[in-house]
């Protein structure tokens, strides 16, 4: 429900690995390839030597050569780039759960009213043994976001009607859609054996 | 395709993969601090200070210099650096799936933990075969699901109505996708329960 950027988060995971399989490939290959281990040193001899091109050799700020400045700004740059990166995981809740569009007006509703009236609504019955209620911004639109814990051996099926339900309710109330994600939890010690594998 | 369509998909397809978050702000962090060492160095270097680790200079002789380590522990860093990123490449890739499924059809976006689908499979085949809840277990997979039951000692278990009633119970929650279930009773019942 969250605006997590998945995308970015799969593409940064595949360059860090692809890297990584890059480092370790080129540590092999000149460990088992002769050819290319000398080809290596004779490039290294080179550029020790006085092949380097000025930027890398002749320090121009302080002791640091343009390539060493270069790299210190890259990571930097990288640094803010990552730091944003993670910053922007995880964000889109919002406090209004409904927004209703009328010509020029808008009018959104708080997150408490819809709260309270589904409470209000599933309270007390033996299948749920908790709710959780909040409200994300989905694409621009406000979304409810329930969960619901199951007890233990409650049926799906029957939680998933009740929470309908109830929702049907709250839009009657309302007067207008509510868009909602339902979760259903729970149901964990369903043997003492050994508990069903979640993936 | 109407808008709440759109948004119900969406939410949908989000909520049964993985975002992939919890592997990549670490990986974020650890970049950070290796960049963070790396400009560091740098900066030390062009103010002529003393490293804290290894110069900018010392890092290009050891990169020069790798051919002259020697193979076996190049070939050992190597596979290791190589097998971290196939990992990442694959974890990249792969769909992630959480263990989920999306229950009842129509306009209501409703999604449910396996671990709730197994119990209440677990309850059924328990009451159908007559033992307590903590003498079945149920595992939920994607398209199919195994419930055991372990009988009462002398009191025999009518393994044809279990599983009638099990895969009832699974086709009336409405799981898409559909699970087909397989029920097993263990040989050896146990004493009371």
């Amino acid at each position: 429900m969250n605006t997590t950027n998945r995308g970015l988060n799969r593409l940064f995971i595949l360059v860090v690995g692809v890297l990584l399989l890059a480092a370790g490939a080129l540590a092999i290959a000149i460990a088992a390839a002769p050819a290319l281990a000398s080809q290596w040193k004779r490039t290294a001899s080179d550029l020790a030597g006085s092949g380097a091109p000025s930027w890398v050799r002749e320090p121009v700020m302080g002791q640091a050569s343009a390539l060493v400045i270069g790299l210190v700004v890259l990571a930097v740059v990288l640094i803010v780039l990552l730091l944003v990166f993670i910053a922007k995981q995880g964000h889109g809740r919002t406090a209004a759960a409904l927004e209703q569009r009328n010509g020029t007006t808008v009018t959104r509703i708080d997150l408490a009213i819809p709260k309270a009236l589904l409470e209000q609504h599933l309270e007390g019955r033996p299948e749920l043994a908790g709710l959780r209620i909040s409200a994300y911004e989905v694409r621009g639109t406000p979304m409810l976001k329930i969960t619901a814990r199951c007890s233990r051996g409650a049926s799906p099926a029957t939680v998933s009607s009740a929470i309908s339900g109830a929702i049907r309710d709250l839009e009657q109330i309302v007067g207008t859609d509510v868009p909602a994600f339902v979760q259903l939890t729970g149901g964990f010690r369903t043997g003492s054996a050994s508990r069903p594998r979640v993936a | 395709m109407t808008t709440e369509d759109r948004l119900r998909s969406r939410v949908l397809r989000r909520e049964l993969h993985s975002p992939r978050s919890g592997l990549a702000i670490p990986l974020a962090l650890l970049a950070i601090v290796a960049l963070a060492w790396l400009g560091t160095e740098g900066v030390l270097a062009a103010l002529g200070r003393p490293a804290l680790l290894l110069t900018p200079k010392a890092m290009g002789t050891g990169i020069r210099g790798l051919p002259g380590v020697q193979p076996g522990t190049l070939i050992a860093a190597g596979t290791v650096l190589a097998l971290i990123g196939l990992v990442l490449v694959v974890t990249a890739i792969a769909p992630g799936r959480r263990g989920r499924h999306i229950i009842g059809a129509g306009d209501s976006a409703v999604v449910v933990d396996d671990a709730v689908i197994a119990s209440a499979l677990v309850r059924t085949a328990a009451t159908t075969a007559g033992v307590s809840p903590d003498r079945a277990v149920a595992h939920v997979g994607r398209r199919s699901a195994t419930v055991r039951v372990t009988p009462v000692s002398g009191v025999p278990v009518d393994r044809e109505a279990v599983q009638r009633d099990v895969q009832a119970a699974a086709e009336g929650f409405g799981l898409t996708p559909a699970v087909r279930t397989r029920v097993a009773i263990d040989k050896n019942g146990k004493v009371g329960g």
